[in-house]
């Protein structure tokens, strides 16, 4: 197995100097270029080519990308001028916030996903079920931004219940236990928001195994010996029905992501989405090639992890 | 066809519920291409709440709200549809051309699919969009390509099963060229497959549209129901149409579509089980497969992990 | 008082096509420590008047619309489906047709085994697994003790069909059903697996009711047989009797005795020889249900009214309006 996880790593290190290379390629082709950025539109031309300079923007693209590369390989990943500071602080600096709203979201997404799905399928058929169905068909086509907003606008701006965006309030002198009310406040909205298009993912995909797990022979012959409604279902059928959930979950950490950057763009949550967006903005190259191979490492991490769970829920599975 | 569907809808409320649904979307983009006046006229009368004239209200600079409506659904319209056939054209007609011959390219594109589905899609457009400047012929390309390693897994899927299939075999001894047996015989197979997935794919790419301008990344000259709803943020306490009525009929365009898809599933799964004989009552049961299929789709398998039933 | 006695048993199907009536006013009993052999083709309900009789048919979209199912003086049929948990299991032990699926693949053996003690008997962790050890012995698992942290999957056919014996009869139940218990199994381990639940059956003093398609199975382990036909019991008699005087055209059908069907021996005698399908159960016509199919069928009594179940020995039921001896004294055609 550590063998299979360290083939699978190597395998994952191959991705990601791809995704560099991709990366520095679209930026390469596209017209303008940080230096231009940092000048302003009417730089001086020697400013310019100054910058271009520093920035080894004047080197070969395959120069540019083998350093990069190398220095990938060192635990570097690059000067970001726009913000002042190295690449990796920047992106670990915003990282927390994002780990907060995403980990909560997902954790509450599949532990009351899986729980409605197992529910829904249990009751198949029944208006319960086309209850939870249609709800998660819903759930997963509302644009978050929009649900987002419709929740802001309701319970932050009209009831006044909850804050409207940001992490935290500002300029108040709070004590710690206090501070962690405060973030748990700002959290709410963004987490419930985040958390609906998760589930709704869950819901449907759990249920669609499920539905396919009730109807094995094995679960008859576990009530067949009389095991608890409640220990068939959860105990019996769902570990056989985990495994297209895992998948689907593992699969979409890249959802994950997307939702994450419209999310936090609507409550202004500090964290590597409003990140990524302001580094879009400002053409911050090096915070993006960075934040992108941060992005695709954290989804392959999620998908070898999934293959992992795979093996733990079904030991009939081998990993090769 | 027609009447296929016809009598399939009947029995599939969900098929004809989002059939119902995108034609009458599909007719508002309509109505905006053709009827609506000019989305950009602004006017003295900001910020008025929906009345007989202006039904959906204006907006900060006076605009009439449906007229942007309607145009801006045009345009998630337009870029769903140019994206999603030019990428499950190009998807469908590699993967079944890799998976039946398989060999060296097979390797090859299933290493850039695999390559494609590690850069979360929604990023890379962001990215894209950035640094080429928002533009609708780009975010289709991207969105193709964003879409290409599911199709493509999916179609190479379908090929290597059925490429060892009896009907396959008879076909080849009887003289058939590769290319008739991919059109006649696999692509039918694969078909249904590939609009469930085309489907839900529709509905991402009216996500990815929306998003992005409303993150701010669009065309300037397009309307945009992403860069309303961007407009909208500013005056939740004043405006609440601004908001209401762009993001209800984004929610309402990409839930047709996935009804659509949750249809042509069920259809499928209907197929899978055959009809229901006496020789076995439950009359719900034969849907495993079909139901794996869905998650298929729904998310994208990783080839690396293998289940051995154990047959001992 | 019989163990168990089933009176009317009737189970429908609500289908898209229509109501499908798998089990038609199914009566039967099984004393206790007897073994009542339930033959007939696939698709006749024999698997449904079982799963019935237990409260295990899919609801929906199956639904016990009548009838009743005494155990031990118990009317199974009225219970809850909490109660109806307690009895499965516990009083009645079930083992199924193929046990390459009817273990849970992603638990061991032991945990299987454990958490059926643990839920009906009151046993502490250890002293379940200890017990399940003697159960994996009991039915002769090679290699019983080190089995228990094995997964369904590491187990030969044969193997798995004795873990599900042990389950079945974990917690001593009083009845025993076993639906096509060998089917799945290589032809060599058949005649070990019905050895080994009809060795366990005598131990325990359990009935057992058997689920087949296979005559020959009946023979070697039953001691009373019902038939079953199209949602319906057609005859039903004591195992030498019926093998001796078979009275309904079907059962003679299955015993290789039709005339067409000479030649066959009686034990390879599948069912699919016989010509005809099963009729369709979504609203089966007032006719006899094995006319189409029936050698002797004649005249308004086959096609207009289905025969009533009557005793035409003592001990001896038959559904059909020619049964072998009244055609034997009215001289048939035969």
């Amino acid at each position: 197995m550590l063998w299979y996880v360290a083939r699978r790593l190597a395998g994952t290190v191959g991705l990601l100097v791809a995704v560099v290379v991709i990366t520095f390629g679209l930026i390469a082709l596209a017209p303008g270029d940080a230096a231009q950025v940092l000048a302003g539109q009417a730089g001086d031309p020697q400013y310019l080519a100054e910058l271009r300079g520093q920035l080894g923007l004047d080197r070969s693209l395959g120069y540019q990308i083998g350093s990069y590369l190398l220095a990938v390989a060192r635990g570097d990943l690059g000067f970001s001028i726009v913000q002042g500071q190295p690449v990796l602080d920047v992106i670990t600096g915003r990282l927390g916030a994002t780990l907060l709203l995403g980990g909560t979201s997902l954790t509450i997404a599949v532990l009351g996903g899986v729980y409605l799905g197992v529910v829904a399928a249990a009751k198949r058929g029944s208006q319960l079920d086309t209850g939870i169905s249609l709800a998660s068909l819903i759930g997963y086509s509302m644009p978050v931004f929009w649900l987002g907003q419709l929740l802001v606008a309701l319970l932050a701006v009209r009831l006044h219940l909850l804050p409207a965006g940001g992490m935290s309030s500002a300029g108040e002198q709070l004590g710690a236990f206090e501070r962690v009310l405060d973030v748990l406040r700002h959290l709410i909205l963004p987490a419930a928001t985040l958390s609906i298009l998760l589930m709704a993912l869950v819901v449907r995909t759990t249920r669609a195994a499920m539905i396919d797990v009730l109807e094995e022979e094995y679960v008859t012959a576990a009530r067949g010996r009389g095991i608890r409604e409640g220990a068939v279902l959860f105990r019996h059928a769902l570990r056989n029905a985990l495994r297209p959930v895992i998948t689907v979950v593992t699969a979409d950490v890249g959802v994950l992501l997307s939702g994450v950057v419209l999310i936090e763009a609507v409550f202004s949550w500090p964290g590597l989405g409003t990140l990524l967006l302001d580094s879009v903005l400002s053409r911050d190259t090096p915070t993006l090639v960075g934040l992108l191979l941060f992005s695709s490492f954290l989804v392959a991490g999620a998908n070898l992890l999934g293959d992992l769970l795979y093996m733990w829920v079904d030991p009939r599975v081998r990993l090769r | 066809m027609i009447a296929r569907l016809d009598r399939s809808a009947r029995s599939n409320p969900r098929l004809l519920v989002g059939l119902v649904l995108l034609a009458a979307v599909a007719l508002a983009a309509l109505a905006g291409a053709l009827v609506a006046s000019d989305p950009f006229r602004t006017s003295e009368t900001v910020l008025r709440g929906p009345s007989v004239h202006h039904p959906f209200g204006t907006d900060n600079l006076g605009r009439d709200v449906l007229d942007r409506v309607l145009h801006g659904v045009g345009t998630s319209l337009k870029v769903s549809l140019l994206a999603v056939v030019a990428g499950t054209v190009v998807a469908t007609v590699l993967g079944l051309v890799s998976g039946y011959a398989g060999g060296a390219i097979d390797d090859l594109l299933l290493k850039l699919a695999e390559l494609f589905q590690v850069i979360p899609g929604f990023l890379l457009a962001l990215v894209a969009a950035a640094a080429f400047g928002a533009s609708l012929l780009l975010l289709v390309i991207i969105l193709a390509v964003i879409f290409f390693p599911r199709t493509f897994r999916l179609a190479r899927g379908e090929a290597i099963g059925l490429r060892e299939r009896e009907f396959i075999h008879a076909a080849r001894a009887a003289g058939a060229r590769p290319v008739r047996i991919l059109t006649r015989h696999i692509l039918p197979g694969a078909l249904t497959i590939v609009l469930v997935n085309a489907s839900f794919q529709a509905g991402t790419a009216v996500l990815i549209e929306t998003g992005l301008s409303f993150l701010g990344v669009s065309e300037r000259d397009t309307v945009s129901l992403g860069a309303m709803l961007f407009d909208a943020q500013s005056y939740l306490e004043q405006a609440w149409w601004m908001s209401l009525f762009p993001g209800a009929l984004v929610a309402v365009t990409i839930v047709s579509v996935n009804l659509v898809g949750d249809g042509l599933q069920g259809l499928r799964d209907v197929r899978a089980a055959g009809g229901v004989g006496p020789e076995r009552p439950a009359p719900e049961s034969g849907q495993g497969a079909a139901t794996l299929e869905r998650l298929a789709v729904a998310s994208s398998l990783g080839d690396s992990t293998k289940t051995q039933k154990g047959e001992a | 008082m019989a163990l168990l006695e089933v009176h009317d048993l009737r189970t429908h199907f609500h289908t898209r096509r229509g109501v499908v009536r798998a089990v038609d006013g199914v009566s039967l009993s099984v004393e206790r420590g007897r073994t009542l052999g339930l033959v007939g083709e696939s698709g006749c309900g024999k698997s449904v008047t079982a799963l019935s009789i237990t409260g295990l048919v899919p609801r929906p979209p199956a639904r016990i619309v009548g009838g009743e199912a005494v155990l031990d003086g118990r009317e199974l049929t009225a219970l809850s489906e909490r109660e109806l948990e307690d009895v499965r299991g516990r009083e009645i032990g079930m083992v199924f047709q193929d046990p390459m699926t009817s273990l849970n693949p992603t638990l061991t053996i032991g945990a299987q085994i454990c958490e059926t003690l643990r839920r009906h008997l009151d046993l502490s962790p250890r002293d379940a697994r200890r017990r399940a050890v003697e159960l994996l012995s009991e039915v002769r698992l090679p290699g019983a003790a080190g089995r228990l942290d094995d997964h369904p999957h590491l187990l030969s056919g044969g193997m798995r069909q004795r873990v599900m014996i042990a389950l079945a009869i974990a917690c001593g139940p009083q009845l025993l059903i076993a639906d096509e218990p060998s089917t799945a199994l290589d032809v060599t381990i058949q005649a070990q697996i019905l050895d080994l639940l009809d060795e366990l059956r005598q131990q325990q003093g359990m009935a057992m009711i058997l689920i087949t398609h296979d005559m020959g199975v009946v023979a070697e382990v039953a001691d009373e047989v019902a038939v079953m036909y199209a949602g319906q019991i057609v005859e039903r008699a004591e195992t030498v009797e019926l093998f001796d005087h078979p009275e309904h055209p079907y059962t003679e059908a299955l015993l290789g005795a039709l005339p067409r069907l000479e030649g066959d021996d009686v034990r390879e005698a599948r069912l699919a020889a016989i010509p005809g399908r099963l009729p369709d159960l979504i609203d089966p016509p007032a006719a006899c249900r094995f006319a189409p199919r029936c050698p002797y069928a004649d005249g308004d009594a086959c096609t207009e009214h289905n025969p009533p179940l009557r005793e035409i020995r003592p001990g001896h039921l038959v559904r059909s309006h020619h049964p072998a001896s009244e055609r034997a004294s009215r001289g048939a055609r035969v």
